[in-house]
C-alpha cells in the first residue's frame, strides 16, 4: 500500500512536472503575435526594444514593481486558501487544485486585481536552498494559473523561503509553512 | 587495524546511505592529537585573549604543566605585541618576535597566528575577521568582528530578512541578499564608502552572490528566466551569463581557489546534492558524497583545495560534513546536540565556523573538522548570530 502511495505520487509528481513544462511560456510577447516582423525565437519584439534591456543575452528583466507593492495597504491577504506541498517537493498536488481553481475565479471575477504568489518552506533544511524551493512552488501556481487562462502580466511570484517559517513546533505546524500564499495586488 | 575497520565500517555504511534516507553519523577518525601547551602573559588582558584564541584549535590542548610548548605574550606598544614560544622543560627558544597590528587585541591575535604556525604547520586564522547575520535591533542586519567577537559593527538597517553575507576577497566589500524592497535582490556593501549598490534585482529570486577569488566575477542564483539557476557576472553585474539550464532548482555557488570552477547545490536528481562545474559552464558532475539524501551550502577550502565542507541532513538534523577530493569520500564532522549549518572555512584548511540552530536559536562556533571540537564564538548576550563569512589575515 505504502508503495502504491509512492508510485501515485511519483507519477503525479512527473505529469504535473510534464504539466508545467508544456505550460512554460516564452518570457517575452511572442513577436508573431503582432504585426511586425515574422516569428523566430531569437527575434525580439519591435514594441519592447524601447526597454533596455535587464541583461544583455538573457531574458532577464528588471522587476518594476510599483513602491510598497507588498505593504499591508496594497494588499489583501488571507482571502484565499493556500496551496500547500509535501516535504522537499514543488509540484502541486491533485487534492491542492481546488484552491488554485477558487483563484483563478476571483481573478475572473475581478480584472483590476493583480495576484502575488508567495511561495514558503518551513525552518527545516537551509536558507539558500529553501529560497529556491520557495521560488519553484510559487512558480509551480503561477504556471498553474496561467495554464487556466491567467494573463501572466497580472502574476507576480516572490520567494520568502523560510525566513519566515514559525520555528520548533510540530510536524504539523511545518507543513502548514509549505505553501503558497495567495496574495491580492491592489496596485 | 582499529582505524581500517572503522574505515571499512564507514564504507559500507556511506554505499547503503544512498539508498536509505536516516542513517546515523558515519564516523572515520582522523587527526586528533594535539599539542600540549601553556600560555602566559603578564596582561591578564592579553592571557585571557590568547586563552580563549587557543583554546577553539583542536590542535592544541591547554595544560598547567607537562606542556610541549610555552608562549608567552607581552604588550610592546599601543598596538604592538612581542611573542615568545619555547620547547619543552629545557625552554629551547624556537619563535621571539614582536608583532604590529590595527589595536592591542589585533596584535595579539597575530603573534599567536605566528607561535601557531611554528608549533604546528598550520597557517594561523585567529587574527582573520567575520561578517554574519546578527539581530541586535531585533531584525537581521549585517554585522562584522574579529573571530572572537571583538570590534562588532553593524552595516545595515534594512529591517527585513537578510541572508548570505559574503566577503570580497580583499575585504573591502560584502556582498549579500536583503529583502529590503520586500522581493530578494542582491547588493554589494562597500565598507570604505558605506555606500550599497544593486547587482541584481531581476524579477524573481536573486540571491547566492559570491566574488571570485580574483575578486573580478560574481557567481549568483537568478530565477528571473522561470527556474532558479547558476549565473556568474562581472562584481558590478554586468555581462550576466547563465551556466546551468534544467527544471531543478540550483543553489549557493562557490569559486574553486583557483577561480576554474563552481561548486553548487542542485536537485536535479530529486534531493539537494552537490555538483560542480566549469566557471565557463558545461557538464555538471555530482561529487560523490553518498552519505546523505540532502547535501547543501558547500564552501571551498582555499587552505585546502580538495577540501569542501557543506551541510548533510543526519537523522531529522543536519550536521557538517567533509568530502575529500583525494579521497573521493565524505565524512560527517559534526556532532552538535543541535543543527550544524552554514559552514565557512578558516584559513588553514582544517577548521570552519558554524552556526548552531535550534528553534529560535542561533550561534556561531569554531568546528575543528578533524577532532570534531567545537568551541563557541558568538557570546550569549549578543542573541542569535548566524551565516558567517570569514576573511583571512
Amino acid at each position: 500500500m505504502k508503495n502504491l502511495t509512492k508510485l501515485l505520487g511519483l507519477s503525479l509528481a512527473f505529469s504535473a512536472l510534464l504539466f508545467t513544462a508544456c505550460a512554460k511560456k516564452p518570457i517575452r510577447p511572442d513577436p508573431g503575435a503582432t504585426a511586425m516582423g515574422p516569428a523566430s525565437n531569437n527575434s525580439v519584439d519591435p514594441t519592447q526594444v524601447a526597454v533596455e534591456p535587464a541583461a544583455p543575452g538573457t531574458n532577464l528583466e528588471a522587476r518594476n514593481l510599483p513602491p510598497g507593492v507588498t505593504e499591508d495597504e496594497n494588499t489583501i491577504r488571507g482571502l484565499l486558501q493556500p496551496v500547500n506541498f509535501a516535504f522537499d517537493r514543488s509540484a502541486v498536488d491533485a487534492k491542492e487544485r481546488p484552491k488554485i481553481e477558487a483563484a483563478v475565479k476571483y481573478l475572473k471575477d475581478n480584472p483590476d486585481k493583480r495576484m502575488l504568489l508567495e511561495g514558503h518552506c518551513d525552518w527545516r533544511g537551509t536558507a539558500e536552498y529553501n529560497l529556491g524551493l520557495g521560488d519553484r512552488r510559487a512558480t509551480a501556481v503561477r504556471r498553474y494559473l496561467e495554464s487556466l487562462g491567467i494573463d501572466s502580466k497580472r502574476l507576480e511570484t516572490l520567494s520568502k523561503g523560510s525566513t519566515d517559517a514559525k520555528q520548533g513546533g510540530t510536524a504539523a505546524d511545518w507543513e502548514k509553512d509549505r505553501r503558497t500564499d495567495f496574495v491580492v495586488l491592489k496596485k | 587495524m582499529k582505524n581500517l575497520f572503522r574505515f571499512l565500517a564507514a564504507l559500507s555504511l556511506a554505499a547503503v546511505a544512498f539508498a536509505q534516507r536516516d542513517i546515523g553519523v558515519v564516523d572515520v577518525t582522523a587527526d586528533t592529537s594535539t599539542i600540549p601547551l601553556a600560555v602566559r602573559s603578564s596582561s591578564p588582558e592579553l592571557q585571557n585573549l590568547a586563552l580563549t584564541a587557543f583554546n577553539v584549535h583542536g590542535r592544541f590542548r591547554l595544560v598547567a604543566s607537562g606542556a610541549a610548548y610555552t608562549v608567552t605574550f607581552a604588550p610592546a606598544g599601543p598596538t604592538q605585541v612581542s611573542v615568545a614560544v619555547t620547547k619543552g622543560s629545557a625552554g629551547a627558544a624556537v619563535l621571539s618576535e614582536t608583532v604590529a597590528g590595527t589595536s592591542l587585541r589585533h596584535a595579539l591575535l597575530k603573534a599567536a597566528d605566528l607561535a601557531v604556525t611554528k608549533m604546528s604547520g598550520l597557517r594561523g586564522f585567529f587574527a582573520g575577521k567575520l561578517t554574519f547575520v546578527g539581530e541586535t535591533t531585533g531584525k537581521t542586519e549585517i554585522y562584522t568582528s574579529d573571530l572572537f567577537f571583538g570590534n562588532v559593527l553593524r552595516w545595515t538597517s534594512d529591517g527585513k530578512q537578510l541572508i548570505g553575507p559574503h566577503w570580497s576577497p580583499d575585504g573591502t566589500r560584502i556582498v549579500f541578499t536583503s529583502y529590503r524592497t520586500s522581493f530578494p535582490d542582491i547588493y554589494v556593501l562597500d565598507l570604505q564608502s558605506r555606500q550599497r549598490n544593486v547587482l541584481a534585482s531581476f524579477k524573481g529570486t536573486n540571491s547566492g552572490g559570491r566574488f571570485s577569488p580574483d575578486g573580478s566575477r560574481v557567481a549568483m542564483v537568478l530565477s528571473g528566466e522561470g527556474n532558479p539557476e547558476i549565473y556568474v557576472g562581472t562584481a558590478q553585474g554586468r555581462q550576466i551569463r547563465r551556466l546551468t539550464n534544467d527544471q531543478a532548482v540550483e543553489a549557493s555557488p562557490v569559486w574553486s581557489p583557483d577561480g576554474s570552477r563552481l561548486a553548487f547545490v542542485s536537485d536535479a536528481a530529486g534531493g539537494p546534492q552537490l555538483y560542480v562545474m566549469s566557471a565557463h559552464g558545461g557538464a555538471m558532475t555530482r561529487l560523490k558524497t553518498d552519505i546523505s539524501r540532502y547535501c547543501a551550502e558547500p564552501d571551498w577550502s582555499k587552505g585546502d583545495p580538495n577540501k569542501i565542507v557543506f551541510t548533510a541532513g543526519v537523522n531529522k538534523g543536519y550536521q557538517t560534513a567533509v568530502f575529500d577530493f583525494t579521497t573521493n569520500s565524505a565524512r560527517i564532522v559534526s556532532h552538535a546536540p543541535t543543527d550544524s549549518i552554514e559552514p565557512a572555512w578558516l584559513g588553514d584548511g582544517r577548521h570552519v565556523v558554524v552556526t548552531f540552530r535550534a528553534a529560535n536559536t542561533r550561534s556561531l562556533w569554531v568546528l575543528d573538522t578533524e577532532s570534531g571540537k567545537a568551541t563557541r564564538l558568538s557570546p550569549a548576550s549578543f542573541g542569535p548570530a548566524s551565516n558567517a563569512s570569514y576573511l583571512a589575515p
